[in-house]
């Protein structure tokens, strides 16, 4: 704020109290008043500053000038002044405001005087105002209300830090991850100036750049900074983390007092705001008892992973087995683990590494460490297993990986024309590359084009005689189709027999013909036709239903090929064969009472 | 009767679903590309010779699906895993059977045994029904088929189903868990970065695995039908990739 600053400020107010002169008769200048007040109460010495307000308040028109601050020790410098000019009831009210900077180069209990003002018979003194300096580099102690907050006017603070740990007991070694914050209602200058809490006591490492957000309390929204931490503890028992300390630069605007005020302009102070929060106490206790071999003081959760870059190698060159360790915890701590070999082979570091991930919410990283191996004379070489353990305090217990042995194959020096080791195989030559083109075709094993239509052509076709096969089996094995079939057959055998009469066997064929009918018979009426005469199949047949008339016809047909067989030679071929057609005249009847 | 019927119906219903599912999955097949095998087989033998076990093995495999009884390729083949055996400690594997099928020879295979074995039994009914309709006996209605040709023509079916069924699985199993050759000089085979820590399986060059599921850079990598862990997926070559290896299909 400057001096022409003011002035322009001043201008319409002059205006207007020219106005009120001429339109209001002259009052009294009574009820003179001052104010003085400085905030904060503690600064450091050579470093931020207070504020120091006076305010003056008079009636009428006459209004001293507040009297500029004065102390040994102290600098004061002029922040701005303005003016407010109010007519309540007839009655005119006029107050002014100057502010100041006060800084001190030097630690100590400054006491700044009252501030006296005088107008005729009134007069006005403020209490004196204390000020403590302290030594640069301190925190100034605050009030538990607004230790870790400020507030230049009324309503929760403007401006307020917090450091916050995800875990207060952990184990040794353990991460835990703390996370400062400032929270501001009013707009900041620039980035805040963080420092970094007190961690005596702890591995640190940064979680990633700050970042920025917003958040909603009650009726205000807050900008919130975060910067993160990763904290280890290195030793046991009860530990303190903090206090952190910001430093920011804040634009506070000033409301006008009264509505003339209007007339002006805001009043706009930037103003340096250092914050520190509370201590917070961690308690560190030691890696429960039980560790694994191997155990080197992981602490987290990691994998492992070993390699070589080459299982057969030629003697006098090394051999490098990688080993990798990844998780997260901390890892830049971590004990890279043993990569043992015989002691006949010379082993060495090669080089190691450590890779750290810190834009996660916790601290991840890779520790890699190359080992060469290497051995003058050929021969097998067993490496490892490579062990490593650790602590996972999530899950409470110790974890431990065990690699596979590596066998390193070493074979004899390169151009040194030595033969294979015993039980080394000796490559053999390779057959020579081809000049013409082989078969081609897809490496996919899928089916190619036209064996799927053949093969279920091929099954389609056997499905469909299978089927009708199955119908036709079906059929058979009907008892009544049975005998239909029987029957079928036995005029077929009749129909054979006739037909082989001009042969000159005619006694065999009247008899298969004679046989084929009683077969007949005894499948029409279902007789047992094994083991019974003819007179008894007969008669079985008229006990299961045969009618006289058709064993009569039976009977008679019988008789005459039995007679044709004594019969001149000449007669008996047409003979026969007229028995024979009526012989299958019958069948047929009777295989067309069997149909249903 | 009428229930035996109804048996027969479903049966044939299902044989016949079969075989139309059997086509339909080598209808939606993706058509593949025909390669040279003597190209597969070059490649393969230039790897072989400056040393490149993982790539020689990949690329004779793929040349061996098109040409297994190649003396030569058979020939190189054996001596890459021998060599890749030995790299990693190991006993050389014993050389595989002097005859063996390609694979589009096993399937016209199967279906020319499923086309003779369904003939001959059709023929085998057919010799049935005339024998009963010429049958001069009694049993001649109740004579079964000719014996040696029913037989003969079912059990030729039967081979074809057979391995029509294990080149269907065979098919299938490369396509879920495709055949892989470990080209990598050492390839740690260990949990995802999401599953419980332990100690990771080192596989050598030359290694032939089959890989499952991939997650980023990872692939699955399967060992006799079990997953052993994840590995980088640069570290290993599909056999069916291998031509893109070879000269005409340089490296991308």
């Amino acid at each position: 704020m400057t001096g022409t600053g003011s002035a322009r400020r001043l201008l319409p107010g002059l205006l207007l109290l020219a106005l009120a002169v001429t339109a209001v008769p002259a009052v009294s200048t009574a009820g003179l008043s001052i104010e003085a007040s400085i905030a904060p109460d503690h600064i450091t010495a050579g470093g931020d500053a207070a504020t120091l307000t006076v305010v003056v308040r008079a009636s009428g028109l006459h209004l001293p000038e507040p009297p500029r601050p004065q102390a040994s020790g102290l600098a004061f410098d002029p922040a701005g002044t303005a003016q407010n000019f109010s007519m309540v009831q007839g009655s005119i009210q006029r107050s002014v405001t100057a502010a100041y900077r006060v800084r001190a180069e030097k630690p100590g209990t400054y006491t700044i005087p009252p501030f006296r003002v005088a107008q005729g018979s009134e007069a006005a003194e403020t209490k004196p105002l204390l000020l403590t300096v302290l030594p640069p580099g301190t925190s100034a102690p605050r009030a538990p209300a607004t230790r870790e907050s400020w507030s230049g006017g009324s309503g929760p603070p403007e401006v307020f830090a917090r450091l916050l740990v995800d875990r207060d007991h952990v184990c040794w070694n353990q991460e835990i991850v703390a996370r400062l914050r400032i929270y501001a209602r009013v707009p900041l200058e620039g980035a805040p100036d963080w420092t970094a809490p007190v961690t005596q006591g702890f591995w640190v490492e940064d979680l990633g750049a700050p970042t920025a957000g917003s958040v909603r309390i009650g009726d205000y929204v807050y900008v919130v900074n975060e910067i993160r931490w990763a904290l280890f503890p290195t030793k046991t028992g009860p530990l303190t983390i903090g206090p952190a300390r910001i430093r920011c630069r804040i634009d506070r605007v000033i409301p006008p007092p009264d509505p003339w005020s209007s007339l002006g302009f805001p009043d706009v102070r930037p103003q340096d705001v250092t914050l520190a929060t509370d201590p917070v106490p961690i308690t560190v206790q030691e890696v429960p008892p039980g560790a694994p071999d191997g155990y080197a003081g992981a602490v987290g959760s990691y994998s492992l992973s070993v390699r070589v870059d080459r299982r057969s190698v030629p003697a006098g060159e090394p051999a490098i087995v990688t080993t990798e360790v990844w998780g997260s915890g901390n890892v830049a701590s971590l004990h890279d683990p043993e990569v043992a070999a015989p002691p006949s082979v010379r082993r060495y570091v090669a080089g190691s590494s450590t890779q750290i991930d810190r834009s996660g919410p916790q601290l991840r990283g890779t520790r890699t460490q190359q080992v060469a191996i290497l051995s003058e004379s050929p021969g097998t070489i067993r490496v490892g297993p490579v062990r490593f353990a650790w602590f996972d305090p999530s899950e409470g217990r110790f974890h431990s990986v065990t690699s596979e042995s590596i066998r390193i194959q070493v074979t004899a020096a390169t151009g040194a024309g030595a033969p294979p080791e015993s039980g080394l195989r000796a490559p053999e030559p390779t057959a020579p590359p081809r000049s013409t083109k082989g078969p081609e075709g897809s490496l996919a094993l899928t089916p190619p084009a036209g064996v799927i239509p053949l093969s279920a052509l091929a099954l389609a076709g056997y499905a469909t005689f299978a089927l009708l096969a199955g119908v036709r089996n079906r059929r058979a094995r009907n008892p009544r189709g049975i005998r239909r079939a029987t029957l079928l057959a036995a005029a077929a055998s009749v129909a054979a027999a006739r037909r082989r009469l001009g042969t000159g066997n005619t006694e065999m064929v009247t008899s298969r013909a004679g046989e084929a009918l009683l077969a007949g018979l005894a499948a029409r009426y279902d007789v047992p036709v094994s083991g019974l005469a003819r007179g008894e199949l007969l008669a079985e047949a008229a006990r299961r239903g045969a009618e006289p008339a058709a064993r009569d016809e039976i009977a008679a047909i019988l008789e005459a090929l039995d007679a044709i067989a004594f019969a001149p030679p000449e007669i008996r071929a047409a003979d026969a064969a007229r028995e024979m057609r009526t012989a299958e005249e019958l069948l047929a009847r009777w295989r067309k009472e069997l149909s249903p | 009767m009428r229930r035996a019927r109804r048996r027969g119906g479903r049966c044939a219903a299902r044989l016949l679903l079969g075989v139309l599912l059997v086509a339909g999955w080598g209808g939606t097949a993706p058509p593949a590309r025909a390669v040279d095998a003597s190209a597969l087989y070059n490649a393969g033998t230039a790897s072989l010779d400056r040393g490149d076990l993982g790539g020689a093995i990949a690329l004779l495999r793929a040349a061996e699906r098109l040409d297994p009884r190649a003396p030569d390729l058979r020939r190189n083949l054996a001596e890459a895993r021998a060599r890749a055996a030995v790299a990693r400690g190991a006993q050389p594997p014993r050389a595989p059977p002097a005859f063996r099928l390609s694979t589009r020879e096993a399937w016209w295979l199967a279906a020319l045994l499923l086309w003779l074995g369904a003939t001959l039994a059709a023929v085998a009914r057919r010799a049935k029904r005339r024998d009963g309709r010429d049958a001069d006996s009694l049993d001649a209605v109740t004579r079964r088929a000719p014996r040696p040709l029913s037989v003969s023509g079912h059990a030729l079916l039967l081979a074809g189903l057979l391995l029509l069924s294990w080149l269907v699985f065979r098919a299938r199993d490369d396509s879920l868990h495709p055949e892989a050759v470990v080209v990598a000089p050492s390839l740690p085979a260990g949990p995802a970065p999401d599953e419980r820590p332990r100690a990771p399986y080192l596989l050598s060059a030359g290694e032939e695995v089959r890989l499952g599921r991939t997650r980023g850079a990872l692939v699955e990598v399967r060992v006799a039908g079990t997953a052993i862990g994840w590995a980088e997926r640069s570290g290993v070559w599909r056999v069916t990739d291998a031509p893109r290896y070879t000269v005409n299909h340089p490296r991308p």
